[in-house]
């Protein structure tokens, strides 16, 4: 016990100490780390379990391609994840390799770049195979803040039974839509538990995205370029209608209506009383597995995400997620390198496999085809995607200062605290302030 | 001559026992309250720059910010209505389970298991389905209004907290065991002197027990209070600070402001807002305590 | 005399009663919770019945959640909170209960002060310390450590315990000290012989909450610790909650469950002998 204290003590005045002095880091060149020189550098990612299996055996296969090597790692779940990152980078104790988010990029350092410039390394980093759009989609400031893993887009994965049993076609118009309602709903309650529904958006993410694209549909402009919201008020007071309309109709699930199970597992999808579910193309499976407890693919089709007049939309796409190398890395060009290998590796590839989802790195795009790992509705949803002109969303469409402001406002109309004219003030003027302290 | 002498000498015994506590007090409690103090004054990005604005976070809170003034009412309803319901339920029960009764051991694990549980996806699931305006809370509430009642728990605006209020109630666990230890040290002679007298139970509750765990009831008061203005778990889990932020609780702000929106300073800002709120609220419980709670010393 | 009898009969019916009623209610989430760790998750949402509909009940749950991870099964997890959890447990109501000890029975100068430190302490957000803390223990070294868990304890830091003990000890009537103090007897030996005899129960109740609370902590162990090898068990659970895959909600049942096993074993020990403690102090006074 005695020890213990004593130690205790020798510690805290240790605390006082260090805290007094403080740090910095300074950059220096990158030197080249020799290939006998013993290295250890730290890779951090979140994510499934699978994804921690397949991360491992990638470091397992670095390690032994490069014996002078270790990569230690850092894994856990997305939940919390956030903040455990921010502390870290705030505490510059974060990995020297890092998995992020795209709105991190962008959103941690409001417009600086807060991750090592990896123009600098590209002696070790083949940046050439990826197409100069995706790669800018991460560029901070002039600077290569992170490359992407791959593309991203929403889709609409469709049950084609409760059409079929309806008799109906899939609506391609927001008329048709209502038109489909007045039969797949026609035995819903206010607050009926057994109601179908022609499509669900499935929690806030979705219900925003989803008038994303109507407001993209409606007017062909982006929510926002260079820190300026692109819509007038008449334009989103409109789509506020037009989505209010489609609850209405029973084509959507109103506020009141919404199953608070917020997930692939929402009743209304599980039970097959949904007939579209609108997600993101490399995630899909959650909503192909837990449908009707799985094993009905067969029944579920990726379908073309609805418009005003039946035609093809202008689709967002972002970057899933992407790599960075920490600023504060002493073996900087060992951690691009260990980058480069995950993308070009076969073996690397291969045993990634497609937990990420498609790559947009050309090379290891053509090892994901050429071994058809790309397969199912993942894949149908990849080529609908690509059939679309595509825009990359804003650096900051999902900076958490900026969508809160959207949640608050589509909630708040969906509610019925505001009227869709309030509403649409709302939603472009506190955008706007937003924007604009990041911009000042 | 004689006492100036005595009155110098100090015992430095105390402050020995009080070592550890006071280099801990130092370390982890004075020193980052004020630099959490010092972060209040700035414009501080969590990975940027700080710059110092003086006042100007405090001056945002209190003039322009709408949803602080959301949480702050989400807060106050949450703590004024839950804290009275807890520190009572968790009294009776309690009381209830202080009785010398065959397998009581085996109920008192049992009612502390909601506690146990805690924060648990379980719990956070089965809430949401018991709440769901389809679900067996309205179903029961139905029986008595010839199927009228059809009360969006989780959607509408004033009844969500409650969702929330009554989780807090059903977790009452260590609330109740602090209780029950204190009933457990009441003297079995000053129940058997009282029951000579005829007193019945309820009296005796009222006239000898209550009295003498005075102490305790202060501080499961205090200490239900100050944890329900500290509420995160529920409304992160349940709620999400919904709908429309009605529940939108301030640590669950504070939270998102730092850990979510990065903006520290404004996050350190309102820390030391909700701070002083517990601090008003504790003030009032502790001036007022000296009229009612007894103690020994 | 037969009136009696046969009263008392009817009350303890009503007792119980009561009791089982509330007792049902107050676990029925857990019932559901582990009924729902047979099934799969299309038979888990939308149902209150916890048994898992005929012939689709499934053992995989437990079986993946005892082999949580690839590496380890979930006792390497509970091995790991303990590694952190029993020291902290141990520290607490050590610091605490001396702590509180001067608090509560010392006369000494500045003791408002400390008191009034105590609660303010109290009342301040955790949150708040987060990064400041953070930052401390980098510069010592203390982060990827387990001892980063529990180094405040050492020092008496939880406010919480140290208030809940003196006002314990301010139940107990000063004469039973004062008496010691004229026996000869010094500050440690009226705290062990005396006062700790006295309110053993609220002593296990601090251990007990602490380590509960310590057992339910995610947010702690996920900014402090970083080796997969140190990965404690509220972690490993929050692991299985992943956005982008779907998640399957019985193996997390199951795991919670599994989980729960030694919490409430322990606590149900842990309940008893406070009431032995008791009774083996009588009618103290």
């Amino acid at each position: 016990m005695k020890r213990r204290v004593i130690a205790g003590l020798l510690v805290s005045v240790m605390v006082l100490g260090a805290a007094l002095t403080g740090c910095g880091s300074k950059k220096e060149e990158v030197k080249e780390t020799g290939a006998d020189e013993e290295v250890t550098i730290s890779f951090s990612w979140w994510g499934s379990d699978d994804r921690h299996t397949a991360m491992q055996e990638v470091v397992k296969l670095y390690e032994a391609e490069n014996p002078n090597v270790t990569v230690e790692v850092v894994y856990g779940a997305w939940d919390g994840w956030q903040t455990k990152m921010l502390t870290q980078l705030s505490g510059k104790t974060e990995a020297d390799v890092m998995q992020v988010n795209y709105n991190w990029v962008h959103s941690f350092g409001k417009g600086s770049n807060v991750f090592y410039d990896l123009n600098e390394l590209s002696d070790y980093l083949e940046l050439s195979n990826w197409d100069s759009d995706y790669l800018k989609a991460m560029e901070v400031d002039g600077e290569q803040a992170a490359v992407p893993h791959g593309m991203n887009g929403r889709v609409q994965v469709v049950n084609s039974t409760i059409f079929d049993e309806a008799g109906i076609e899939y609506p391609t118009t927001y008329d048709e839509m209502i038109a489909a309602a007045a039969v797949i709903g026609a035995g819903n309650t206010a607050t009926g538990a057994d109601n179908k529904y022609v499509s669900i958006n499935v929690g806030k993410e979705c219900t925003d995205l989803y008038i994303a694209q109507m407001l993209y549909n409606a007017t062909g402009k982006v929510m926002q370029s260079d820190g300026k919201v692109n819509y007038s008020e008449k334009d989103v007071a409109a789509v506020f209608d037009q989505y209010l309309a489609l609850e209405d109709a029973g084509a959507l699930p109103k506020f009141e209506q919404d199953d608070p199970i917020q997930n692939e597992s929402n009743p209304v999808w599980t039970s097959g009383r949904a007939g579209a579910v609108y997600e993101w193309a490399g995630t899909l499976n959650k909503y192909t597995g837990s449908y009707k407890g799985g094993g009905h693919d067969d029944e579920l089709v990726v379908k073309p995400y609805i418009t005003e007049d039946g035609t093809e939309p202008t689709v967002y796409v972002k970057p899933n997620l992407g790599y960075a190398v920490s600023k504060n890395s002493k073996y900087p060009d060992v951690a691009a390198d260990f980058v480069n290998f995950m993308f070009t590796n076969e073996e690397a590839v291969k045993t990634l496999g497609t937990s990420l989802g498609i790559s947009s790195n050309k090379v290891t795009n053509e090892i994901q085809e050429a071994e058809g790992m790309i397969t199912g509705k993942v894949a149908e949803a990849y080529e609908l995607l690509n059939s679309y002109d595509q825009t990359i969303m804003d650096p900051y469409f999902e900076d958490e200062n900026v969508r809160g402001t959207r949640y608050i406002v589509i909630e708040g109309l969906r509610s019925g605290k505001y009227n869709s004219q309030d509403a649409a003030a709302k939603y472009i003027a506190d955008q706007q302030e937003e924007l604009d302290k990041l911009y000042d | 001559m004689t006492k100036e002498k005595t009155k110098k000498k100090i015992n430095y015994v105390p402050y020995l026992m009080l070592l550890p506590w006071m280099i801990g007090f130092v370390i982890f409690k004075v020193y980052p309250i004020v630099v959490s103090f010092f972060y209040s004054l700035q414009e501080y990005p969590i990975l940027g720059d700080p710059e110092f604005i003086g006042l100007e976070n405090y001056i945002e809170i209190f003039t322009k910010d709408e949803i602080f003034r959301t949480s702050l009412v989400a807060t106050l309803k949450y703590v004024l209505i839950g804290t009275p319901v807890v520190v009572i339920v968790a009294f009776f029960v309690a009381f209830i389970l202080n009785f010398k009764l065959k397998g009581v051991n085996f109920f008192r694990t049992a009612y502390y298991i909601p506690s146990i549980l805690g924060g648990n996806v379980a719990v956070s699931i089965l809430w949401t389905m018991l709440f769901d305006v389809n679900g067996p809370i309205n179903t029961v509430l139905s029986v008595f209004t010839n199927g009228e009642v059809a009360i969006n728990w989780t959607k509408d605006a004033n009844f969500a907290i409650f969702t929330l209020i009554i989780l807090k109630a059903w977790q009452f666990g260590s609330t109740m065991l602090i209780f029950l230890s204190a009933l457990q040290g009441v003297s079995k002679s000053l129940y058997e002197a009282a029951s000579l007298d005829g007193a019945s139970k309820i009296r005796q509750l009222f006239s000898i027990t209550v009295p003498i765990i005075t102490p305790v009831i202060l501080f499961n008061a205090i200490n239900v209070l100050v944890k329900a203005f500290q509420e995160f778990n529920s409304a992160y889990l349940i709620t999400k600070g919904g709908p429309n932020k009605t529940t939108y609780f301030l640590n669950l702000y504070i939270y998102e402001e730092a850990f979510q929106k990065g903006n520290y300073g404004y996050a350190s800002a309102l820390t030391w807002v909700l701070l002083a709120i517990i601090g008003i609220f504790t003030i009032i419980i502790f001036k007022t305590s000296d009229n009612y709670v007894y103690y020994n010393d | 005399m037969e009136l009696t009898k046969r009263s008392k009969i009817i009350n303890s019916i009503i007792r119980y009663t009561l009791l089982i009623i509330v007792g049902v209610i107050l676990i029925y989430p857990l019932i559901w919770m582990i009924g729902s760790s047979f099934k799969d998750n299309i038979d888990i949402f939308g149902t209150f019945n916890p048994l898992p509909a005929s012939g689709r009940g499934t053992l995989e749950n437990i079986k993946s959640a005892w082999n949580i991870s690839s590496d380890h099964t979930i006792w390497f997890y509970f091995g790991n909170t303990l590694k952190f959890l029993v020291p902290k447990t141990f520290f607490t109501v050590i610091s605490c209960t001396l702590t509180a000890y001067v608090i509560a029975r010392k006369n000494f100068k500045g003791k408002k002060f400390v008191f009034t430190a105590v609660i303010v302490t109290l009342l301040m957000p955790e949150l708040a310390f987060r990064i400041p803390l953070y930052l401390l223990y980098r510069q010592v070294g203390l982060l990827d450590t387990f001892a980063s868990l529990f180094i405040q304890d050492i020092f008496a830091s939880s406010s919480f315990f140290i208030f809940m003990i003196i006002q314990f000890m301010r139940t107990i009537p000063r004469q039973l000290d004062e008496a010691a103090v004229i026996d000869g007897c010094n500050d440690l030996q009226i705290l062990s012989k005396i006062i700790v005899p006295v309110i053993k129960p609220i002593i296990i109740t601090v251990g007990l909450l602490c380590f509960m609370w310590g057992m339910n902590d995610f947010q702690g162990p996920l900014i402090y610790l970083n080796s997969p090898d140190k990965t404690v068990l509220s972690m490993i659970l929050k692991q299985q909650l992943d956005g982008d895959t779907m998640i399957v909600y019985g193996k997390i049942f199951a795991a919670s469950c599994l989980a729960l096993l030694p919490m409430i074993a322990l606590f149900f020990a842990g309940s008893r002998y406070f009431v032995d403690g008791v009774a083996s102090t009588g009618g103290k006074e």
